[in-house]
């Protein structure tokens, strides 16, 4: 331990280790990721347009620092659907009873023969879901499982899924997050899609979230004179984060392309390394039942 | 202890104490026993090193049982092979039938019949007689091809649904529990079925 | 030393002296990268006033752009990490290799001219991050233009350090001197990379944060608590008036942290293959061995001595317990989900930075500059100590403990606002922290610039005879 260079060689070495496990082989692997074809076409696709540039926008003012855009997923679990009965409705009826016991089989049944798959069990394991399926099919039904992420993100709304490296493909520079002191915008296109939203929030976020601690991002904005008639981007303010009279709040180029950005946030489209509840899923133009944290992601809670 | 007031430069620099090499033998062993449960649990979390494995799945093994399993095409996969091998000599690999051998299946209202209870004697026992398929009229000569031990339940009922399903056809599929409802009916019975005698059956199996 | 004995050199008393005198002179021209870094920390703490205060009071200065949440953050951790922690650690290691290899500084010329373009770099960095030019990606926010200028004013400490290490007559080396020589290797290295791979020629989609997240831990576990570690194993020694306890332990310390070291960085639940996270996850639990041989060396050759009279060996005990306390809040923010994304996240890498790094360059650059100076006087030393100390208690602990409070919620139903609602008298408690972190930056300032100013009418007492005052040699000065 007396020899520079020696110390040199082993700092190096051990340097280099963790350089080739930690930039080198990811590099090889998510570095290289192609693009996935899925069912409802390429994913992901590249922002374009305005979203973009509201892309910049979101980095220079630095959005990372209080908001994550990471979905994070702790578990799964599994529903049933019978998509069809068959021809023998009354073995069905039989099976539904013994298997699940919980739901109305005759009712069930019914629905299904219209033509509007039912869920009959929910939240049960993978294993028991496929014996289900399997003693369907052997009366003539046809079951299927629906694949249902859990996670607190999930029953917060953030996200029915989790993220994972083909959500961020093209972003640059990826804003993934080390921060929740606001909620996780990974999703927020779907959850919050009005774009007035966007544009009151973040001119006081006080306006639609009373507490909130966001910052005001009044800069984006322009307060002027109403001219002739009221311009029509004009924000509806009103109490006291209302203008003086004769004035009016326009959002600016930046606050529009921010907002436009914020809508294009989404993650629901089911992969193979991140299964979603659609997939597999009934047919569509059936009324395909609500899968059971979903349901939470329809409150309006940001 | 030396402190800030001291007013010389303290000119001595500080060393390694005389002769140490103390080193507790329960910091190795800790560092030894840190290092194996850091493997073990990048094994039971890691996934296999495999770039599609996220946190909380597994393996891509686990991922792929996840994906629908398709069992229709399975199940049409397993009939056209079916076909292939007891069928096709006869009934053509278009279905078209020969004007000698086999009637046609393509458009056949023997085969496109709600309950598939005729279809599935037809193998199992066999069928003889003047027969009407698709326009078309021949003696037909089919021996019992699917007797239980030539072809499995769910060779005979893939075979049948793929059948159902082919050069245009569309109909239900038939299921296992129907061909192991007719198999059923038909034990002991020996003698082919005449057509006269098939077309007095109901459609439904029973 | 080999240990093969505990006096360094065989000269009689009075050439040991000098020489030390020698050092300390040729090494006058640090004073400028640890004056500028000083600067640069009260710069920084404005900052974390100013995020601090819009955390529970987010109307203040909202209509600034420049001085918005999103700007004044990166701010105040890039003033401090480039502007003080880089800056003071790299002059006090290019001290600590004179004072160890006995020799005197070599590059002063060079050295003068890259502290202050490091100044420039750092400047331009900051009005680029909060004029909204940044890259995008934690702990690198810097604009191309700064971050090239900080690497070559690097390029060039980093080659006058190793020059003054080749020069050292000295041939045995001190674990402080490993700790200098890794660091020094370590920090370009992790730099280029991580800019390379991230604003000049960019990996694609979640890679960027893979990277970014392992640059980050090397930056604090690699080349911070290298700069910690060499001047905790050269002072608490040399204060305590005993030598460092075992050999082994260092050797053990230093070549577990390089090993393991570069790993890290990565928590529950990340977008990223579960084998990243999972092997990021255990090496941060692998890290627990060089942190216990470190502290157990260190604590043993303090003789587990708890003085009562605040000296300067109380920064680097205290330093060292921080230390120790971080390593261990690293595991959980690690394994306990969403932990690292709360408060808790934020308070553990303030502690560090304050409460380690912090402490320890207050404690050196209170030995160094007087020395370097010549003048003698000890005002502040103990009130930027006890500032510090208590200041980060309160910003960090109220972070760290909000934190928690904030993960329990987070996992639960609780609906979001009503989330930070509940955290809002811990931000309140921070501001008060950091009011006091400012105190003491303010008072370590204004002792350094106070002995810089004593030296400096020393100095131009030979140029102004008018301006001559009365009382100007050395011993005199000590009050």
């Amino acid at each position: 331990m007396n020899h520079g260079p020696l110390i040199f060689l082993g700092v190096l070495a051990t340097f280099v280790a963790s350089w080739w496990g930690f930039v080198f082989a990811p590099q090889l692997q998510i570095g290289s990721q192609q693009t996935a074809q899925t069912d409802t076409g390429i994913y992901p696709t590249r922002r374009a347009g305005v979203a973009l540039q509201g892309q910049e926008v979101y980095v220079a003012n630095g959005c990372v620092h209080c908001h994550s855009q990471q979905v994070r997923q702790e578990g799964y679990t599994f529903d049933v659907v019978l998509a069809s009965v068959g021809t023998n409705a009354a073995k069905v009826g039989d099976l539904l009873r013994q298997i699940a016991p919980a739901v109305n089989a005759d009712e069930i049944v019914a629905k299904v023969l219209a033509k509007a798959p039912q869920p009959i069990l929910t939240n049960v394991v993978q294993a028991v879901a496929e014996e289900v399926q399997k003693s369907l099919k052997n009366v003539g039904a046809s079951a299927q499982f629906v694949f249902i992420p859990l996670g607190v993100d999930m029953a917060r709304g953030w996200g029915p899924r989790r993220t994972v490296a083909a959500d961020y493909l093209y972003d640059y520079p990826v804003q993934v997050g080390n921060s929740r002191l606001g909620p996780d915008l990974s999703h927020i296109g779907a959850r919050m899609p009005d774009a007035n939203w966007h544009l009151l929030h973040l001119y006081d976020p006080r306006t639609v979230v009373p507490g909130s601690i966001m910052p005001a991002y009044r800069y984006l904005f322009e307060t002027r004179r109403i001219g002739k008639q009221p311009s029509p981007e004009a924000l509806k303010l009103s109490g006291k984060f209302a203008p003086k009279d004769g004035y009016e709040v326009v959002p600016t180029a930046e606050a529009l392309q921010l907002a436009a950005y914020l809508q294009s946030l989404r993650v629901d489209t089911a992969l193979f390394e991140a299964p979603l509840a659609q997939f597999p899923s009934v047919p569509s133009g059936t009324n395909a039942p609500v899968a059971t944290n979903a349901a939470a992601a329809n409150t309006p809670n940001p | 202890m030396k402190d800030v007031k001291d007013n010389s430069p303290e000119a001595i620099e500080p060393t390694v104490q005389n002769g140490s090499v103390y080193l507790p033998m329960w910091m190795i062993g800790l560092l030894g026993l840190l290092i194996y449960w850091g493997f073990n649990y990048i094994d039971a979390h890691g996934g296999g090193y495999n770039e599609l494995v996220y946190e909380p799945y597994r393996s891509t093994n686990q991922l792929a049982s996840f994906l629908p399993t398709d069992e229709s095409a399975a199940q049409i996969k397993l009939g056209a092979q079916v076909y292939k091998q007891f069928c096709e000599a006869c009934h053509q690999p278009n279905g078209s039938g020969n004007a000698v051998q086999a009637p046609p299946l393509a458009g056949s209202e023997w085969v496109l019949a709600e309950g598939p209870n005729r279809l599935i004697r037809i193998p199992i026992a066999g069928l003889f007689g003047p027969i009407k398929a698709a326009g078309k009229e021949m003696n037909a000569n089919m021996p019992p091809l699917a007797v239980a031990g030539a072809m499995s339940d769910e060779q005979l009922a893939a075979v049948l649904t793929y059948i159902r399903n082919a050069w245009g056809n569309t109909a239900p599929p038939v299921t296992v529990e129907h061909v192991q409802r007719v198999r059923a009916d038909l034990k002991g019975r020996t003698d082919q079925y005449s057509v006269e005698e098939i077309e007095k059956l109901p459609l439904e199996v029973p | 030393m080999n240990g093969s004995t505990s006096s360094p050199v065989s000269t009689p008393a009075v050439s040991r002296e000098l020489l030390v005198a020698q050092i300390d002179a040729s090494c006058r021209v640090l004073l400028i990268p640890i004056f500028c870094a000083l600067l640069w920390l009260l710069i920084s703490s404005v900052f974390a006033l100013i995020t601090s205060v819009k955390l529970h009071s987010p109307a203040v200065l909202a209509n600034c752009a420049w001085l918005t949440y999103g700007h004044t953050r990166p701010a105040a951790n890039d003033a401090f990490v480039y502007g003080f922690a880089s800056q003071a650690g790299i002059a006090i290691m290019l001290w600590l290799l004179c004072r160890l290899g006995r020799t005197t500084l070599v590059g002063i010329g060079p050295i003068a001219i890259a502290s202050v373009f490091w100044n420039i770099g750092v400047k331009i960095g900051i009005i680029g991050i909060l004029s909204g030019h940044t890259t995008g990606f934690d702990w690198l926010e810097f604009p191309r233009a700064g971050s090239a200028i900080l690497f070559g004013s690097y390029a060039v400490l980093g080659v006058c350090a190793l020059l003054t290490f080749r020069a050292r007559r000295e041939a045995a080396l001190y674990p402080a001197q490993w700790y200098i020589l890794a660091a020094l290797f370590w920090f370009p290295w992790l730099y280029t990379t991580a800019r390379l791979l991230l604003v000049v020629a960019p990996v694609r989609g979640v890679m960027q944060f893979a990277v970014n997240a392992w640059f980050v831990n090397g930056l604090f576990t690699l080349w911070l608590t290298s700069i910690t570690l060499a001047v905790l194993f050269y002072f608490i020694p040399k204060l305590s008036g005993a030598p460092l306890f075992s050999r082994a332990l260092a050797v053990l310390g230093f070549w577990s942290l390089a090993a393991v070291g570069g790993f890290g960085g990565f928590y529950r639940g990340l977008p990223l293959p579960a084998w990243m996270v999972s092997a990021g996850m255990a090496a941060t639990v692998i890290l627990l061995v060089p942190l216990l041989a470190t502290v157990f060396n260190l604590w043993l050759t303090m003789g587990a001595r708890l003085a009562p009279r605040p000296s300067l060996l109380g920064y680097f005990k205290t330093s060292l317990l921080f230390l120790a306390l971080s390593g261990v809040f690293a595991i959980f923010a690690a394994f306990v989900p969403q932990l690292r994304l709360t408060l808790f996240g934020e308070g553990l890498e303030q502690f560090m930075l304050y409460g380690v790094v912090g402490l320890a360059l207050f404690g050196a650059i209170h030995y160094l500059a007087p020395r370097l100076t010549g003048v003698e006087n000890d005002r502040f030393v103990c009130l930027s100590g006890r500032m510090i100390t208590i200041g980060i208690l309160i910003y960090a602990g109220a972070f760290l403990v909000g934190g928690i409070f904030q993960q329990h919620k987070l996992v639960s139903s609780v609906p979001f606002a009503e989330v930070m609602n509940s955290t809002k008298m811990f931000l309140r408690l921070s501001t008060i922290g950091i009011l006091l972190l400012m105190i003491g930056n303010a008072a370590i300032l204004w002792r350094v610039a106070g002995l810089l100013r004593e030296w400096c009418r020393t100095c131009c007492k030979c140029c102004c005879a008018e301006e001559m005052p009365v009382k100007l040699k050395p011993a005199e000065a000590a009050r």
